[in-house]
C-alpha cells in the first residue's frame, strides 16, 4: 500500500491490534480513500479465505492425548505399588500375563550352552547394547544379571524382572490402540525391552504377546522379535527353531527375505553349514535381488562344509 | 500450565482444547499436508508438553514454548522427508525477494468463473501460501493459525517486531498478487460464498 496515512497501521488494523482510537481514526480514513479501502480489500478477503482451509484432527487422536496426559498426572500422585494395587484389573491382567508367561516360555527354554566359539562371543559383543538404564528404585535393569536366590536361568526370574520393570514401561504404553492384557501391548513393551538390550525380558515379553491371540500377520513379526532376542543371547539354537516355525507356518510373511537370513546366520553360528548354505538358497531363489546381502555369508558356508568334508 | 505442572490432569484439558486447534493447522499448514502425517506430529507435539512439563519455566509464555514444540517437530519431519528446503530465520530480508516468486510459481490459468468457487480458491490460496518463502509463510502461520501477536512473533523467532511485521507484509502482498493473477476478486468470491449457501 502506499498511503502513507495507512501504510504503517493496515496491518495492526487488520488483525486488531490497534487501539480503538486508532482503529477509528483508519475506519474514518478507509471511508474517504478509495485507494485504501480497495488495496485492503483483498487482504481481508485472504483472512477470510484461509479459514476454509482449516482442518481438525480425529476424535482418536484427542482420546489418546488426554488419556496419556491423565495416567500421566495421576502416575506421578501415587506409587506403583499402590496405583497397582488400588486398580485390580491391571493388577489381574499381570497376574494372568505372568501365569502364560511361565507356559509359554517353557515351551521355547533358552539353550543351556553359551556358545564359546571366539566368533559367536564377537557377535555377542557386536548386539551387546549400551548399558541399561536404571530403574525406579536404583537397581541396573540388566536382565542377565542375576538376582540373589533364584536361578539366572529360570523362566520365573526373567518374569519378576518384566513385573518390576512394567511401570517405568507403562507411561509409554498408555493409549487406547494398546491396553494391558493385548497381544500388541505385549508385544510394544517386548519392544521397549529389545531396544534396552534387555533380551530375556523382551524373550519372556514376546512369548506372551504370540499367547494373546494375535492376528495371523502379526504372529510371524512377533516371532521374528523373539527369534532375534535368541539370537542376541547367543541362544541360536533356540532362534532357528521359532524361525522354522515361521518358515512352516507363515510362508507368505512379507519379511521371509529376513526369516531365511537370519536362520541362515544362525545355522553359520551353530556350525551347521549346510542348513546355512540351504537358508541362503531359499533366500536367493525366492528374492534373487537378496543375493548380493548374503553372497559373501553363502560362500562362507560352502568353503566351510568343503574344510569339513575335507577334515 | 502451572497447574498441570502441580498435578491438576483437568487444566492440562483446558490447555488442550484451547490451543489443539491452531496446533493442527500450524503443523498441517507448515507441512503442506493434513491427515495422518499432520496428526501423528500434533500427538507429538502435546506428548511432549505432557513428558517435558516438568522443564516448564513461567518465564516463557505458554504459546510461544507450545509454538517451538510445533515448529521443531515440523523442522525434524523436513529433515526425515527432506522434501523441502528450509531457509535460515536469521536469513535478512530482501525487499526484492518477493519480485521472483511469481516466476517459480505453477502458472495455471483456469478461467475467473471456475476461480470464483471458494473450495477453488482455498485451494489457490493454499498453492500460493506453500509458495511463499518460509520465513514468510513461519509468521503468517504463526499469526493466521496461532493466532499469535505480531510482539509474540517477535519474541518467539527472536527477531525485532518491525521485522516480523515486514515479512507479514511480504507474505500478504504475495499472495494478493496470486489471487489477483489467478483472476480472483471479492465480487466473485462474495458470489461463491452465496451460491454455496443456498
Amino acid at each position: 500500500m502506499n498511503c502513507p496515512e495507512c501504510d504503517e497501521k493496515y496491518l495492526d488494523y487488520l488483525y486488531g491490534e490497534l487501539s480503538p482510537e486508532e482503529k477509528r481514526a483508519v475506519d474514518e480514513h478507509l471511508g474517504g480513500c478509495e485507494y485504501c479501502a480497495k488495496q485492503l480489500a483483498p487482504l481481508q478477503l485472504i483472512r477470510t479465505s484461509f479459514k476454509r482451509l482449516e482442518q481438525e484432527p480425529g476424535a482418536l487422536v484427542h482420546q489418546r492425548i488426554l488419556a496419556h496426559a491423565r495416567d500421566d498426572a495421576r502416575e506421578e500422585k501415587r506409587s506403583w505399588l499402590a496405583h497397582f494395587l488400588f486398580r485390580p484389573a491391571p493388577a489381574m491382567a499381570a497376574l494372568v500375563m505372568l501365569a502364560l508367561g511361565i507356559y509359554i516360555y517353557t515351551q521355547y527354554p533358552p539353550a543351556t550352552g553359551t556358545g564359546g566359539t571366539a566368533q559367536m562371543a564377537a557377535r555377542q559383543e557386536s548386539y551387546r547394547p549400551a548399558p541399561s538404564p536404571q530403574t525406579a528404585n536404583g537397581q541396573v535393569a540388566d536382565a542377565r544379571a542375576p538376582i540373589q536366590g533364584v536361578s539366572p536361568s529360570s523362566p520365573s526370574d526373567v518374569l519378576t524382572r518384566v513385573a518390576r520393570a512394567v511401570p517405568e514401561e507403562r507411561n509409554l504404553l498408555q493409549l487406547p490402540s494398546a491396553q494391558p492384557g493385548d497381544s500388541h501391548y505385549a508385544f510394544e513393551l517386548g519392544n521397549l525391552y529389545f531396544n534396552q538390550g534387555e533380551f530375556a525380558n523382551a524373550i519372556a515379553t514376546y512369548s506372551l504377546a504370540l499367547t494373546m491371540n494375535p492376528q495371523e500377520s502379526q504372529k510371524a513379526i512377533i516371532g521374528y522379535q523373539l527369534a532375534l532376542s535368541y539370537k542376541n543371547l547367543n541362544d541360536c539354537k533356540t532362534a532357528v527353531q521359532v524361525l522354522d516355525d515361521i518358515q512352516r507356518k507363515n510362508p507368505q510373511y512379507p519379511h521371509i527375505d529376513e526369516v531365511y537370513k537370519m536362520a541362515g546366520d544362525c545355522y553359520l553360528d551353530l556350525e551347521d553349514y549346510n542348513k546355512a548354505e540351504k537358508s541362503y538358497t531359499n533366500l536367493i531363489s525366492q528374492f534373487p535381488d537378496k543375493q548380493p546381502l548374503v553372497a559373501d555369508s553363502l560362500e562362507k558356508a560352502r568353503r566351510l562344509q568343503r574344510v569339513n568334508v575335507a577334515y | 500450565m502451572l497447574q498441570y505442572q502441580g498435578g491438576n490432569e483437568a487444566a492440562f484439558e483446558i490447555l488442550y482444547w484451547r490451543h489443539q486447534h491452531g496446533i493442527f493447522n500450524f503443523i498441517s499448514h507448515f507441512i503442506g499436508e493434513g491427515g495422518n502425517q499432520a496428526e501423528e506430529l500434533h500427538q507429538d507435539v502435546f506428548l511432549k508438553v505432557v513428558k517435558s512439563r516438568k522443564r516448564y519455566e513461567p518465564s516463557a509464555k505458554f504459546t510461544t514454548w507450545l509454538y517451538q514444540i510445533a515448529r521443531n517437530g515440523c523442522i525434524d519431519h523436513f529433515r526425515k522427508m527432506k522434501h523441502r528446503k528450509l531457509t535460515s530465520l536469521s536469513q535478512p530480508i530482501d525487499a526484492d525477494e518477493d519480485m521472483s516468486v511469481e516466476t517459480t510459481l505453477p502458472h495455471s490459468s483456469p478461467s475467473p468463473e471456475k476461480n470464483a468457487h471458494m473450495g477453488e480458491l482455498a485451494e489457490v490460496l493454499k498453492r500460493a501460501i506453500d509458495s511463499l518463502p518460509d520465513e514468510q509463510r513461519e509468521i503468517f502461520l504463526m499469526r493466521e493459525d496461532l493466532n499469535l501477536s505480531f510482539a509474540e512473533i517477535a519474541e518467539a523467532l527472536k527477531c525485532p517486531v518491525n521485522t516480523a511485521k515486514s515479512r507479514m507484509r511480504y507474505a500478504l502482498e504475495h499472495l494478493r498478487r496470486n489471487l489477483k493473477r489467478e483472476g480472483i476478486t471479492q465480487r466473485e468470491v462474495m458470489e461463491g460464498e452465496l451460491s454455496r449457501m443456498r
